[in-house]
């Protein structure tokens, strides 16, 4: 009776975290502030850091005793105001669990068992590899795969060593896989990455469009905000689109349960009953707003409207069998709001169509004028701690440069080989390999060796069986800098090496509100664990790296030669000093000088200081040439693989709020892992009763990729035909479910959508 | 099945008898005495209900003579713990609208 046990545990684990966030939410009596009064070992210190899990990025203060960490609490001078979810308040046992990596490991032979090896001798067998590969077969067969979790400093370190060190562009990370789709339509519509609100602007909305996005689970700091709001103005409206009826729907004025992938025409009908009602804007689209057509060609308002014609809401609640009168009251109310905030995450971005989606979210804003005023904005949120900061900001994805540079742009690469001290030509002209591309090239021995840092891709890659085996290429040289022995990339490792994790060394993440905060060095790591940044200068020297490129000390140097890369850039935080960041809990950029407070809210005259004071229009779009976003027609498609006759269900991927991605952080800490042990498939009720699956019974579900057992879930959370699995667990590999189509702009993996079969296991 | 946290302010003098209003309460589950800065006295509270009715449990709460003010902190729906409730032979109000 595995399923009462567990029900059991995690009502108890439910009941706990509610009366642990009433507690934390009267901020001088918060749980860790409790435990802390009770403790007689009570805290030498307590150091300014980031909550490791997230992109909303909370704020924390660590305590410690004796140099070891024994408390945690919401840092009151960070955007959370002392608030912490429970995995953040649970982080303590993390940091100071027996399971990690302690020391280098290698595997002499593949197939054969990681054994110790010292620091030395594994920098000049990764170096030599390198140095070898590059030799023989050119920079192009090596490659960096990084993280939204690795530090900005390490990722900014790392794209300079690839790009600018070996002259190659292949180097990624794990953001492409999340956040890829918001990039592309931050750029296309507005022609620069990054939410131009912020998180204040939660605190000033009236309403609430989120859709594709499980707040309450995936972000559950930002999620009590939310509620927050509404409980404080009644008025407030919440409208959530979601195919589940998640926690988030159950706060919702309307709850929007599409059917899946039909996100896009549903936010074309929103737009046509906005102008046939005249809800819209013509003052703010007409000075600040051109149209593009399907074909990417200047179109006018007039054809934007004809082209919304195929998406009248009759026909429109049709395709997303939903009730029609749904359609209408979230557009009017969308558009009749004092101030709209759309929220949105995975259920947009991991799509075929992500970056359309993400471009039609923006065109409600920018056709209601709910857009650069408090309140009214479009926010997309982040799935990782330094997804933004790190990868996006710094350009490590494979077409990007630091500060928005682009690698395709000839201008753009003169001005790095120029701040990077690099002769004419040095960085590629060629746009490296995106995730999917950079794993089969693995697999084709095109890539020989690769370094994945603070990831763990043979859990998280869709169409997992492929890149398993793609992964397990006898030429691959696989190195893994990993914090945690059970990550299941380790058993594809040729060499690991030990990093010193979260605050066992001091670093910069940026969170999903172009916020930077700087977490402290609070305690030493155990064993031989290194800063990552030190590992890669090292490892950068032996490889035959310009010296003087990776002239640095520690991570407080690269920050400092990051900070002026970003002088005069429209992500210009050259204003953040180290001392600064220490003294502040964080400052959201662009901020040019070390007097400058931070930006709340981008291309806004009088508060954004890139816009010039004496611009003639308070808003400046001006990431574009002429000023002006776009509003983009973007026809509405199907997902990569719909349901057919022989597998007839939609199957989707999802979190749970107990775990964070692959649960290497939160399988450490027995109260979460008690409250969700194990992978299970959501059903909703209808489907069991055709398909006679009953509440806990095992059951295979099936996809054209991989056939995987779990326990059923019999609820009303799916809608009918759609079912749902958590990613979490390492035994239960259910990304070998999904398939590996991309979107053809970000290349970001359709994660939420295939089709599958389920049958009694 | 829903589980809730709720923060409640409450009258200095009134604490016993609030107090003893949220034990005799089958859905409140847990129950704090808090005095800090932002709450100078008052209790937090884990309820849990039928998820239909949570609304009018809070309404019911935050009319309660004495009660000051009321803010919802956390709130988890849940199916799967109503039928665990149900089969644990706790009170069930039957299946949520």
């Amino acid at each position: 009776m595995l399923y009462k046990v567990m029900d059991r545990s995690r009502r108890d684990f439910l009941r706990s975290m509610a009366m642990s966030a009433a507690l934390a939410a009267v901020s001088d009596l918060s749980l860790p502030a409790m435990a802390h009064a009770a403790d007689p070992d009570k805290p030498d210190k307590w150091v300014k850091g980031v909550c490791r899990y997230c992109g909303t990025g909370c704020g924390v203060l660590i305590g410690v005793k004796n140099g070891r960490a024994v408390a945690i609490q919401g840092d009151p001078n960070n955007h959370n105001a002392g608030l912490l979810c429970l995995k953040g308040s649970l982080l303590i046992p993390v940091l100071n669990c027996k399971e990690r990596v302690t020391q280098p490991l290698v595997r002499r032979q593949k197939g054969g068992p990681l054994t110790p090896i010292s620091w030395d001798e594994a920098l000049d067998l990764m170096a030599s590899k390198f140095k070898d590969s590059i030799a023989k077969y050119g920079p192009d067969s090596v490659a960096w795969y990084g993280s939204g979790q690795c530090l900005t400093e390490e990722s900014y370190l790392a794209n300079k060593i690839f790009k600018g060190g070996f002259g190659t562009n292949n180097v990624d990370g794990n953001p492409r896989l999340c956040m890829a789709s918001a990039v592309g339509g931050y750029t296309t519509t507005f022609g620069k990455d990054e939410p131009m609100g912020s998180y204040e602007d939660i605190d000033k909305a009236t309403c609430f469009f989120i859709i594709g996005s499980n707040t309450s689970e995936a972000h559950p700091v930002l999620f009590r905000r939310v509620a927050r709001r509404k409980q404080v103005e009644p008025g407030v409206k919440i409208i959530v689109a979601d195919p589940r009826r998640t926690n988030t729907s159950r706060i919702a004025d309307i709850h929007i349960a599409f059917r899946p992938g039909t996100d896009l025409a549903l936010m074309h009908s929103m737009a046509w009953v906005i102008i046939h009602e005249e809800l819209d804007n013509p003052r703010f689209w007409n000075r600040h707003v051109n149209f593009i057509n399907p074909e990417g060609q200047p179109a006018t308002f007039e054809d934007y409207k004809a082209f919304l014609e195929q998406y009248r809401p009759e026909k429109v609640a049709e395709i997303c069998q939903i009730p029609v009168q749904q359609i209408y009251d979230a557009g009017r109310i969308f558009a009749e709001s004092a101030a709209t905030m759309s929220l949105w995450c995975m259920g947009i971005n991991q799509r075929v169509q992500g970056v359309f989606a993400n471009n039609l979210i923006h065109n409600l804003h920018l056709l209601t004028g709910q857009i650069c005023r408090p309140g009214a904005t479009s926010f997309s949120l982040t799935g990782q701690p330094n997804a933004c900061g790190g990868v996006r900001d710094t350009g490590s994805l494979a077409h990007l440069l630091p500060a928005g540079r682009q690698v395709a742009n000839p201008k753009h690469r003169a001005e790095m080989e120029q701040l990077w001290g690099l002769p004419q030509g040095r960085i590629s002209p060629k746009v490296g390999p995106h995730t999917v591309a950079l794993f089969e090239a693995l697999g084709r021995s095109e890539i020989r060796c690769v370094i994945i840092c603070e990831t763990n891709p043979a859990h998280t890659l869709p169409n997992l069986n492929k890149f398993h085996k793609a992964m397990s290429n006898p030429d691959a040289f696989i190195v893994s800098i990993e914090a945690f022995p059970d990550a299941v990339t380790l058993q594809f490792a040729d060499l690991v090496l030990a990093p010193a994790f979260w605050c066992e060394r001091d670093g910069v993440y940026g969170c999903g509100e172009r916020r930077y905060s700087l977490t402290e060095k609070a305690v030493d790591g155990p064993g031989q664990v290194r800063p990552t940044v030190n590992t890669l200068v090292e490892f950068a020297k032996r490889a035959g790296v310009d010296p003087k490129l990776v002239n640095f000390k520690n991570a407080e140097d690269v920050w400092n030669e990051w900070r002026m890369v970003s002088k005069g850039t429209t992500y210009d935080f050259s204003g953040m000093t180290r001392e600064r960041l220490r003294k502040e809990s964080g400052i959201l950029w662009p901020c040019p000088s070390e007097d400058h407070p931070g930006t709340p809210m981008r291309f806004v005259r009088g508060v954004d200081p890139l816009v010039p004071a004496n611009h003639p229009t308070r808003v400046f779009f001006y990431g574009k040439p002429d000023g002006r976003a776009c509003i983009f027609m973007r026809p509405a498609k199907g997902a990569a693989e719909e349901p057919d006759q022989d597998y007839p269900l939609y199957l989707t991927s999802m979190r749970v709020i107990d775990h964070w991605h692959t649960a290497t952080m939160t399988g450490k800490v027995p109260e979460l892992l008690k409250a969700n042990p194990a992978a299970f498939v959501e059903i909703n009720s209808a489907d069991a009763a055709k398909y006679n699956i009953k509440h806990g019974e095992m059951v295979i579900v099936e996809t054209r990729r991989d056939a995987i057992a779990l326990p059923a879930r019999v609820s009303d959370i799916c809608r009918p035909g759609l079912i749902a699995v958590p990613f979490f667990d390492a035994k239960k590999l259910v990304n070998k479910l999904f398939l590996d189509a991309t979107d053809p702009g970000s290349r970001e993996p359709e994660y939420k959508i295939c089709a599958a079969r389920l049958r009694k296991a | 099945m829903a589980i809730a946290s709720v923060i409640l302010k409450v009258t200095q003098a009134k604490l016993d008898a609030v107090e003893a209003t949220l034990t005799n309460m089958r859905e409140c589950v847990e129950l704090q005495r808090l005095h800090s800065v932002n709450v100078e006295s008052g209790f937090a509270v884990v309820l849990e209900c039928q998820g239909a009715k949570l609304a009018h449990l809070l309404e019911h709460l935050e009319q309660l003579p004495d009660v000051e003010e009321l803010n919802l902190i956390f709130a988890n729906y849940e199916d799967d713990l109503e039928a665990e409730a149900s089969k644990a032979g706790t009170k069930s109000e039957g299946k949520r609208l």
